[in-house]
């Protein structure tokens, strides 16, 4: 067979990083490829090379569509080249139509020629037809379900590529890259995508996807190369893992099989939790998560996580009412609220805290000062006779930042001044000031540099073990590692797998979420 | 829509770590903010100063400051009810409209219909009240964006006035109205002008002394955080532009007081005014926030400079002029504020 893309001793240095240790690989015509590996294993390093995003140091070398080429590429020289990307946000425009996002590229190109409407429908039309896409095209994007938008942004590259060909004289050929564009998809919506890829490769063009799902990669792909710490370390066959122990090996391979890990939290092992049921949780529904139900104990870091789009990443936000649930109720020390109705102003009522994954927009008014940020929640105790009082309001948070060692604990100071590590020690401050009774956290520590991380899970862990209960949703495993008492793991918005103790470790918590539904490990009911 | 926050996931590195810095930059930071703080009412200051020495007969009188100080409560009272949806994050587009209205509903009822002068104010202000909550629902409930529900809103409430009045300037207003609004002079100064005052100092005490202010603050900055911290910015929002129509047509009965009569066009001409005042007051006293003082130090300083170049013989288009230009340094200056401070957390 003939390949289409080849690429030689690739690598990629940051600083004294190496992302990308000296990997090769190639995509044969008519072949789906996936590039698997762990989170910072350099799949995104590798494509983001292969679109002149990164300049790859020296010595590689690059074969497209027969094209050979021995330095970087510019930014944007891939279409001529013959090369398509799909990223997870996808890059469509949700308030314009599927005809104006399909045929966006040849609009913008026509200049100030009058756009012939009718005509554009049409060819939209029959690429929606050709690929069996049962949408009107004149629909806008934003009314789309996420599967038909991943779909749409498929057609578009696969529509570039076509164009590519015709201008290029080719017969075939052509590569498009997908990096992690199912990573939100439910499992038939995956199917789906998993189905136009097929599609796709069937007339000579090759395809390089990027999954954390295992099983849709061996479903969809011809063969795997497996990247671990920016090294290659297999290329291989995947019909040969299409078995029930299939997925297990892939999964030795992905992480290398090390065990030495399991000793992080070991430490605070050492003092348990307590047995008292504080909150518990029962058959919480929402757009993702189907029926989770758990049960969280005074003083213990509850974990859930899962792959990125399992339904894990909504449950704090549903319990605390900023997104809405379907149904669900929480129990908290023996009174019943239905989480479909409860709001931000009445989960604070009742003690329980939220602090949110993206900090810029949620957590912090970057422009206002620390006090004013970190007082917002209690500030009707700073009232005395209908005045707040501001004395008594500044010597409060500055106790509180120099309890949670925010640096500097200058309340006056606009909390942008503040490092990213010491927003989040703000905003985590913040929320332990309410003295909560259930504390949930949405991917505390994304964007925040190591030590304030380590502080941060050292921070959770003490105040739950002064007598809260914490629920910490992410999708870092070192770290759940690091702080869970007990972990529970979302698939497909469903638990499928429960660890406990001195089980948790980074490699075993890794793995139960690339196994998803569940094989081998005890199945939760 | 069914979320109103990021589940977090992958995004791009946005790690931005940074020490030091915030310390070496507060001395002359410090400096720079004081200047700010104080920048409007030295030019103010100096601007009488200037007036007072060109026209020593004229600008410098007694008289001169008194009749200002009156005669601009009108827009003083408005820009302030401005001021309130705007600190939470909305726009009122209607409140020229309504001060029309208003003024011209109080004299209909009063000069035309012969109702008792207290009953035709209780209208009066019912119908700002109303055009509030109309406000209000369009844009807290039903999400129409402020900008366009306050200025249709506001056009209704025109067409309402030139109906009601047939076109017509309608005089003859109780001397009762005109003597609580301009027949008391406390320090020479008409009573409505201490009006405006009391409401001024209000809002400085609501904004800056009580919670409700802070949760004002937080639900126009950041309405998400604001959100999730507890605040219900629905009920924020909704009580502010419900303010802003009730001041508006309050102010709309110091019109009709002043004038002893209501003009249908009397209003509108006032919102670019009051949008100048509120936005060259946000760069003063609290900068960088819609603040009651601000806003009272730029609805005097715009209109002695404006009474001082129509007493040097000006024509009145310098009144665009100058109102547009204020408008358009105002908000230049409070960019040049935020991007000043970026650059100083990036370095
Ligand atoms: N722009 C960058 N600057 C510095 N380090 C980077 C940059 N991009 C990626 N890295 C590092 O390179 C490694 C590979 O990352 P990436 O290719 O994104 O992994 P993957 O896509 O497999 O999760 C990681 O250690 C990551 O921290
Ligand atoms: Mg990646």
């Amino acid at each position: 067979m003939r390949h289409v893309l080849s690429v030689e001793h690739a690598s990629k240095h940051f600083g004294g990083v190496i992302a990308l240790d000296d990997v090769s690989f190639d995509v044969q015509a008519g072949e789906v490829h996936a590039l698997l590996g762990q989170n910072g294993s350099g799949k995104s390093t590798l494509i983001k090379c292969l679109s002149g995003y990164h300049s790859p140091e020296p010595g590689w070398r690059l074969t497209i569509n027969g094209t050979k080429i021995e330095r970087p590429l510019h930014p944007g020289e891939f279409r001529q080249l013959g090369m398509s990307f799909v990223h997870q946000d996808l890059g469509l425009v949700p308030s314009l139509s599927i005809t104006e996002n399909l045929r966006a590229g040849v609009i913008v190109a026509g200049g100030l020629s009058r756009i012939r409407w009718r005509e554009q429908y049409r060819i939209a039309k029959a690429l929606l037809d050709e690929f069996e896409i049962d949408i009107d095209p004149r629909d806008a994007v934003e009314t789309l379900r996420p599967v038909d938008r991943a779909l749409i942004a498929l057609v578009r590259a696969v529509d570039e590529l076509r164009r590519w060909k015709g201008s290029a004289g080719a017969a075939e050929g052509g590569v498009l890259f997908l990096d992690e564009v199912t990573a939100v998809l439910d499992r038939a919506g995956k199917n789906r995508v998993g189905a136009l890829v097929r599609r796709i490769v069937a007339d000579g063009a090759g395809v390089v996807v990027v999954s954390h799902d295992l099983k849709e990669m061996v479903d969809v792909a011809n063969r795997i190369t497996m990247l671990r710490d920016g090294s290659l370390i297999a290329t291989v066959d995947a019909a040969e893992y299409e078995n029930p122990s299939g997925i297990e090996s892939l999964i030795e391979l992905m992480t290398g099989n090390r065990r030495d890990n399991g000793a992080i939290n070991v430490e605070r092992r050492a003092t348990p939790p307590g047995d008292r049921v504080v909150a518990a949780i029962s058959d919480l529904t929402g757009s993702l998560a189907r029926k989770f139900s758990a049960e969280l104990h005074e003083g213990e870091v509850l974990a859930v996580t899962g792959l990125v789009g399992a339904g894990w990443e909504e449950i704090p936000a549903l319990l605390f009412g900023a997104r809405r649930a379907e149904a669900g109720t929480l129990t908290l020390d023996g009174e019943t609220f239905d989480v479909a109705r409860m709001s931000p102003g009445n989960a604070i009522s009742h003690g329980i805290g939220l602090v949110p994954a993206n900090r810029q927009e949620d957590g912090v008014v970057s422009d206002l000062s620390v006090r004013a940020n970190v007082s917002l929640p209690v500030l009707s105790t700073f009232m005395a006779k209908g005045r707040l009082v501001a004395r008594e309001e500044r010597a409060r948070i500055r106790a509180v930042l120099d309890g949670y060692r925010v640096v500097p604990p200058d309340p006056e100071l606009e909390i942008q001044a503040l490092s990213g590590g010491n927003q989040q020690k703000a905003v985590v401050a913040k929320w332990l000031n309410i003295k909560p009774r259930l504390l949930l956290l949405q991917d505390p520590t994304q964007g925040v540099d190591v030590s304030a991380r380590e502080r941060i899970q050292d921070i959770v862990w003490r105040a739950a073990r002064a007598g809260m209960a914490v629920l910490y949703a992410s999708a870092n495993y070192e770290e759940v590692a690091a702080v869970a008492d007990r972990v529970i793991v979302v698939s497909d918005g469903v638990i499928t797998t429960e660890i406990v103790g001195a089980d948790i470790t980074e490699d075993a918590v890794t793995a139960a979420c690339l196994r998803g539904a569940p094989s081998g490990l005890e199945e939760v009911a | 829509m069914t979320s109103d926050i990021d589940l977090g996931g992958p995004r791009k590195p946005t790690t931005r770590t940074r020490e030091g810095g915030a310390r070496s930059h507060t001395k002359s930071r410090n400096r720079a903010n004081f200047i700010q703080r104080w920048a409007l009412l030295g030019v103010w200051v100096v601007l009488i100063i200037v007036f007072s020495v060109i026209e020593p007969n004229t600008f410098l009188s007694m008289q001169n400051f008194q009749s200002l100080l009156g005669s601009q409560a009108i827009l003083l009272l408005l820009t302030l009810g401005l001021m309130v949806p705007l600190t939470t994050g909305d726009f009122d587009l209607s409140i020229g409209s309504v001060l029309s209205l208003s003024a011209m509903v109080v004299a209909v009822l009063n000069a035309q219909h012969h109702w008792p002068v207290g009953l035709a104010v209780l209208v009066g202000i019912a119908i700002g009240l109303v055009v509030g909550l109309v406000n209000a629902t369009l844009t807290v409930a039903l999400r129409i964006d402020s900008l366009i529900a306050t200025l249709g809103m506001g056009t209704v409430a025109a067409g309402i006035t030139l109906w009601v009045s047939d076109s017509q300037t309608i005089s003859g207003v109780s001397d009762a109205l005109i003597n609580a609004v301009v027949g008391f002079r406390l320090f020479g100064i008409p009573i409505e002008f201490y009006y405006g005052l009391i409401v001024c100092v209000a809002l400085w005490y609501v904004f800056d002394h009580t919670s409700l202010g802070r949760r004002m603050l937080f639900t126009g900055r950041g309405r998400k955080v604001a959100r999730l911290s507890g605040v219900n910015v629905s009920r924020i929002r909704f009580g502010a532009l419900v303010t802003s129509g009730v001041l508006a047509s309050v102010s709309g009965l110091l019109y009709a007081g002043t004038s002893g009569a209501a003009n249908p066009g009397a209003g509108e001409p006032l919102l670019l005014p009051a949008f100048a005042a509120v936005f060259l007051g946000s760069t003063a006293i609290s900068s960088g926030r819609f603040n009651p003082w601000g806003t009272f130090i730029a609805v005097y300083f715009l209109s002695s400079g404006i009474t001082g170049l129509q007493l040097l013989g000006v024509s009145s288009f310098v009144q665009n002029l100058f109102y547009g230009g204020a408008l358009i340094i105002a908000v230049v200056f409070a960019q040049l504020a935020r991007r000043r401070h970026a650059r100083n957390d990036e370095d």
